[in-house]
């Protein structure tokens, strides 16, 4: 990257500040989406800004590291004055806007090597793994929560089946192999 | 600003499907055919690979260094969950197709339900000491749960997971779903 292109990415951070902040105007939004669609790097910047602000919402950190501290710093807050020409627009048409600017950054993550690549800054490659991370714990929770219902439901089947005084040694055999049938019993119990 | 988050959260992960293909060639994988002509649009459909896995292992590490060493072991989770629709008649068919192939397969039958209304199997595939993969499909007249734990993995490890997970199946859950219904 040259000392142009650095100035002109550094020029449009004010403008993705504002854009993460809600406070773009609609010539503003048109303009940067116009820019992001010719400067993958500038796509690029957009999504790693959003996740960097995203995560740090999301993982409710007690205090940022001060590297990061200081790449949070270097988004300039200087929209303020433009931000209120935006109270005019209706919220609707703000929205679209944002879509499409979200939409156009992603179509940029999806054709670069993605956020985490070598580019990236340690800081922002952790916090996006951490989203990451999060998901799929999410994910794993849903997926062991049907798991575990299903045992359950298998547990009363038995119970239902059997009737009580045979029903614990089947499922107590059982639940060696498949523990999870035994939470039919804990529940009974509780 | 609720759409933008939205629409690059969602984009964060790779598509379920993306994931399911990684998957695929793993012996404790599980095919379970063309799900959606039997029950429909999916209400709940993931798939987590190995390195998804391996991530939440890492930042699992030095809260519960246990589970993560069990997420380190596992290749994939995948899961298909039907709800609140008709079910075609040949779904308990398919449930009985898909017994069949695994069988066929070399898994091992542990519980089978067989009810007017209800299907359920659960079988494993056991290698040697090794166990390769659970699967699970649990079929009624309201829900359908389709789901395959592939991996390295002890049964008793399970419900430690689920206990992490802090799972609750309490009566009064239940009570609910039978009052939607």
């Amino acid at each position: 990257m040259n000392e142009k292109d650095e100035k002109e990415l550094s020029g449009r951070e004010a403008d993705i500040n504002a854009l993460l902040d809600g406070e773009l105007d609609t010539d503003a939004m048109e303009a940067l989406k116009a820019a992001a669609a010719k400067d993958s790097r500038l796509a690029q910047a957009i999504v790693e800004a959003w996740q960097l602000q995203h995560s740090m919402d999301r993982l409710q950190l007690e205090k940022a590291p001060a590297s990061l501290s200081r790449k949070l710093k270097r988004i300039p807050r200087e929209q303020r004055d433009s931000a209120r020409k935006w109270l005019g627009v209706p919220r609707w048409a703000a929205a679209a806007g944002l879509a499409s600017v979200a939409g156009l950054a992603l179509a940029m993550m999806m054709t670069t090597t993605g956020p985490v690549g070598p580019g990236t800054q340690p800081e922002v490659a952790v916090m996006v793994d951490a989203e990451r991370a999060e998901k799929a714990r999410q994910d794993l929770e849903i997926a062991f929560y049907y798991l575990d219902r299903v045992g359950f439901r298998v547990g009363e089947e038995i119970h239902d089946v059997l009737q009580d005084e045979i029903a614990a040694p089947v499922k107590d055999n059982l639940s060696k192999r498949i523990p999870y049938t035994e939470q039919s019993r804990k529940e009974k119990q509780a | 600003m609720k759409i933008l988050i939205t629409l690059l959260t969602a984009m964060l992960a790779l598509p379920a499907w993306a994931q399911e293909d990684a998957l695929v060639d793993l012996p404790g994988y599980v095919d379970f055919g063309q799900l959606n002509e039997f029950y429909g649009e999916p209400t709940v459909e993931i798939a987590v690979g190995s390195s998804l896995l391996n991530l939440v292992a890492s930042f699992s590490a030095s809260e519960d260094p246990e589970t993560a060493e069990l997420f380190k072991r596992l290749l994939g989770v995948r899961i298909h969950v039907f709800e609140n629709q008709d079910f075609s008649a040949g779904s308990a068919d398919h449930v009985k197709d898909i017994s069949a192939k695994l069988s066929a397969a070399g898994w091992e039958s542990v519980v089978k339900v067989n009810s007017a209304d209800e299907q359920v199997r659960i079988f494993m595939k056991i290698n040697g000491e090794k166990v390769e993969g659970i699967t699970v499909m649990a079929v009624d007249e309201g829900e359908a749960a389709f789901i395959n734990v592939i991996g390295n993995l002890n049964p008793a490890e399970l419900e430690r997971v689920m206990d992490n997970f802090e799972i609750s199946m309490s009566n009064d859950d239940d009570e609910v779903e039978d009052d939607d219904d």
